[in-house]
Parts: structure tokens; sequence; C-alpha cells
């Protein structure tokens, strides 16, 4: 079964926020994930994505998850990604965001990378 | 003695709204469960659909109208046609959005063409047409091609569950 809000967030040591993504970040999923990706771009500085549980990535969800690194970045924090399953990594490629969005293999790479030390 | 399966035909037709977007998803799983469609095709061309059916929700009628969206597919194992009509205003996304270079920054990063940058990368093929009120875009998948992706994909699958 899928979480009705395909969002869960979890502050964790170092500053850092883990926001997970779940199941369908289709064009409802990243309707439903645009308010809570704002709220976290205003309110934290140190974000993580875990992509490891999303089965389907559409433009949508990937201009949301743009649009909240961007904002986390201009005040001067960082954001990145975690472990995109096959072909989600596929589709984060070709749209060329793996260029300007850190993407990392495992939670404690993006973690390290985030709160070094 | 193996017959060559006939091809699976299938429409549907959706108003362009998001629940019914949404419909797009399990009603072309069971299209390749019927020609034993690869998961990375699967995903592929379900991405390429949703794209363009939201593009032609978003661009074709006015905000908060609805309109209707027809979604013909022909499909067999080397080769999926899809071909997605609506009565909406003229929109050819092929030229609404030519391809462009990969973003080099955050901060130059566009927030729109990314639908359609990712329908032409997924899609052997993608052909726009206006006939009278109807704007019609042809979706070609060649399902050789696509395993190529797939393989492309996999080699970069590093500590990915799957």
């Amino acid at each position: 079964m899928e979480a009705a809000v395909p969002i869960t967030m979890k502050d964790i040591d170092g500053g850092v926020t883990v926001a997970t993504l779940l199941g369908r970040i289709d064009i409802a999923g990243a309707q439903d994930i645009d308010m809570p990706m704002n709220v976290l771009a205003g309110s934290k500085r140190k974000v993580v994505v875990d992509l490891s549980q999303v089965e389907f990535l559409a433009s949508m969800g990937i201009r949301s998850i743009v649009l909240a690194a961007k904002s986390i970045v201009s005040k001067r924090g960082t954001c990145s990604l975690v472990a995109p399953p096959g072909n989600v990594r596929t589709v984060i490629d070709s749209a060329g965001i793996d260029m300007i969005i850190p993407t990392f293999d495992t939670l404690d790479e993006a973690v390290r990378a985030a709160s070094p030390g | 003695m193996a017959e060559p399966a006939s091809p699976v035909r299938a429409r549907l037709t959706l108003r362009s709204g998001r629940e019914d977007l949404a419909a797009i998803h399990p009603w072309f799983e069971s299209i390749g469960e019927r020609i034993a469609l690869p998961a990375s095709a699967l995903f592929q061309i379900q991405l390429v659909l949703e794209e363009a059916a939201s593009n032609a929700a978003l661009h074709g009628f006015d905000a908060g109208g609805v309109g209707e969206i027809a979604l013909e597919v022909t499909a067999n194992p080397t080769q999926v046609i899809a071909v997605l009509s609506d009565q909406g205003r003229p929109f050819d996304p092929l030229t609404e959005a030519p391809p462009s270079p990969p973003p080099r920054s955050l901060d130059e990063a566009a927030i729109g063409g990314l639908g359609i940058k990712l329908m032409r990368k997924f899609a052997s093929a993608l052909r726009y047409r206006r006939i009278g009120p109807t704007n019609e875009l042809t979706m070609i998948f060649d399902l050789a091609a696509s395993s190529k992706v797939l393989n492309a994909g996999q080699s970069l699958e590093r500590g990915a569950k799957s």
C-alpha cells in the first residue's frame, strides 16, 4: 500500500533533515509533495531527499525537488538526493538533475557530505 | 508452433483532471502485462504517456476547464505505438520546447520543458499534427531501442534495490 501522503520527514543528528519520498511521484504525487517540500525548503538548511522508496518519478515531481533545492541553496544551505532506484535514476540523469543536485548512493554518504565532521 | 501474437489494441478516454490522468498508469500496466513488457520499458512508456497527457491537460484547456483526452495504444512485443488526441487549443509540444542542453547549475536550471525533454529521451519517435480541431501526438516506442536505455540505466544503478 502506498502512503496517503507520499513524503515523510525526519530530523537527524548534525542538523540534517531527511525527506523520504514514497511510491509514485506522478502528477498527483507531485502535487501532494509540493507543499511539504516548500515548507521544508523554507525552514531547513541541510536537506537530504531519500528516493530509495520511489517507484515512479515524473517531471512534475522533479520540478518540485528542483524548486526546493534552488530555494535551500540560495540561502546557503545544502540539498542532495539519495539512492534513486534504477529507473528513477535514469529519469534523473536524463533530466540532467544529477549534474546540479549532488546524488549519493547511500544515506550515510549524503549525511556525511551535508554535515562534515 | 508458436503463433505470432496479434497486437493488443486499447483505447482510454480521460478528462483532463489529475484524478483521470492517474488512470493511465493501471490501464497501461495491464497492456504491458499482455505483451510481457519488461519493467523498465513499462516505466519509461508510462512516463512518456503521463507527460504527454499532462502537457495536453495543462496547455490545451483554460485553467479550471476540463476537456477530453483520448489515448489509443497498439502494442506488440517489438513496438508500442500510442496516439494522444484532444480538442484543446493547438499545442505542439515539440516546437514549444525545442531540445536544449542540460543545465550547468541549479541557478540556471529551467523549471519548464522537463517533461518534453523526458519524452524525447524515452520515445523512439514523436510526431505532432493538427487535424481540424484535433491535436494528435503519436509516440512510437521501439522496444529493442528501449532495452538499450534500460541497460544504460542499470549500469548506473549502484546499491539501489530493485
